[in-house]
């Protein structure tokens, strides 16, 4: 087996030298599956735990860079394929869960779950917005706060499904130079790809447009919104190149909407 | 358990796993798969892949609960390795990079990923001096540690888009990690 070590090279692995080089790159996935399962075989045994504490250290050092990673929703069809692998009882190890995938999808959960944790937020921000339109729009599709860094709000958007159309409350936001504009962006969760929804016209407090079929498709896909600052006419490069000033998750509302109705 | 800060929560459930609590199981599932399953797919680029990863990580973590030890690792760190191995695992047996837009698109981001100036700040106490000392090494040596740690790229495949010997990367993630190394233990 490549794993097992002979006593001569074994005590290489006393080395300080040796131990971080293999260490730092057994956690940056940079081994060759030679040497990896090397390591492996050597972090588990007791005379080499010092291994294992080094592997420990670089995994603790590196993983802020996981921290910055966007949330991807798993398909429901994963937690099911995990149940039957482990033979659970789906009644017991599904609980919420399974009954919830049932309802809608698990992008929607935890755009849920994101939704509870700022629940006061959107009662106020999103509520107040929302029950202020036209009741002609349609029904409230997918709805987004878009804040600044400081996460202060800055706009709301929302879609309605019935009428594909596209509102803006613009609570705040920053000051433009003279020929500069706002952009609307929307991220994908399915590719991450960030497409244009358009500019965002100066100085007015709301603002609503049609969406095109295709620009409905990227909302119904997206993952969050974001607006950048950029030269008027919008980016000509078909990405934000200008400072993103306002980001917010999108958060898809129809589930809930039939649910209640039901 | 209502007061329980989020990594206490975890290891509240990981600790149920290790006691067979599929509850627990699921709850634990409900709470992080979104964060490891963006993980793997940030390697992977691939949904479904993403979400075959997640799923084997998952048998894992539920096999071995018992093994996690709250004073070495936050639970987040401990599934994150196990979820990141799994997907280097899978892109080297894949043997897939896909070639083009994407690849370069990733390139252009890993500085953006060193340099935390238009993001949100870092969660983790090791955040900022992670990024302090991320910025003091050459930018060969940062970006192929990126592209290794962030992206899953091998040795190999940094070098092709180097258009450097495999050595010379080698050599640069060597030095690379010893000034981080230095770095983060001041």
């Amino acid at each position: 087996m490549s794993g097992k070590i002979n006593q001569q090279d074994f005590a290489r692995y006393f080395s300080s030298e040796v131990v971080d080089h293999l260490a730092s790159n057994y956690v940056m996935g940079t081994l060759t599956t030679r040497v990896r399962n090397r390591v492996d075989a050597l972090r588990n045994g007791f005379e080499c735990r010092h291994i294992n504490e080094r592997i420990l250290f670089w995994e603790n050092r590196l993983s802020p860079l996981d921290e910055k990673t966007p949330e991807l929703a798993p398909k429901a069809q994963t937690w099911q394929n995990i149940q039957a692998q482990l033979n659970m009882t789906p009644q017991v190890a599904s609980g919420s869960v399974q009954e919830t995938s049932k309802k809608f999808d698990w992008s929607s959960l935890f755009l849920y779950r994101w939704a509870t944790a700022f629940s006061l937020m959107l009662v106020v921000i999103v509520g107040v917005a929302v029950m202020q339109k036209p009741e002609t729009v349609g029904n409230l599709s997918y709805v987004a706060v878009l804040a600044d860094e400081n996460q202060k709000p800055q706009v709301v958007a929302a879609t309605y499904g019935d009428t594909q159309t596209l509102m803006l409350d613009i609570l705040e936001l920053p000051e433009v130079e003279e020929g500069e504009s706002f952009e609307l962006w929307v991220t994908s969760k399915t590719d991450r790809q960030t497409r244009s929804l358009g500019e965002i016209p100066i100085g007015q407090s709301s603002f609503n447009r049609q969406l095109t079929d295709a620009e409905w498709r990227l909302i119904k896909d997206s993952d969050s919104l974001l607006i950048s600052i950029e030269e008027i006419g919008g980016s000509a490069m078909g990405e934000p190149t200008g400072e993103i000033v306002s980001s917010g998750l999108c958060i898809r509302l129809s589930a809930w909407q039939q649910q209640d109705q039901a | 358990m209502t007061n329980a800060t989020e990594p206490e929560r975890l290891q509240q459930l990981l600790a149920q796993c290790a006691l067979g609590n599929q509850t627990a199981f699921a709850q634990l599932y409900e709470s992080v798969s979104g964060k490891l399953n963006g993980i793997a797919y940030r390697i992977l680029h691939s949904v479904d892949s993403a979400n075959e990863v997640l799923q084997e990580a998952f048998v894992q973590i539920w096999h071995k609960a018992g093994e996690y030890r709250s004073d070495k690792a936050e639970p987040m760190t401990w599934m994150a390795s196990i979820v990141r191995y799994r997907a280097y695992d899978r892109i080297r047996f894949e043997q897939r990079r896909i070639e083009g837009a994407q690849v370069q698109a990733e390139l252009d981001n890993f500085e953006s990923i060193a340099d935390s100036s238009h993001d949100q700040p870092l969660m983790c106490e090791f955040g900022q001096q992670l990024e302090d000392c991320l910025a003091t090494l050459d930018s060969s040596q940062q970006g192929s540690i990126l592209m290794a740690y962030y992206y899953g790229f091998s040795r190999e495949e940094i070098s092709e888009h180097f258009k450097t010997p495999v050595n010379t990367v080698k050599s640069w993630l060597r030095r690379g990690i010893v000034r981080l190394q230095q770095c983060l233990e001041k």
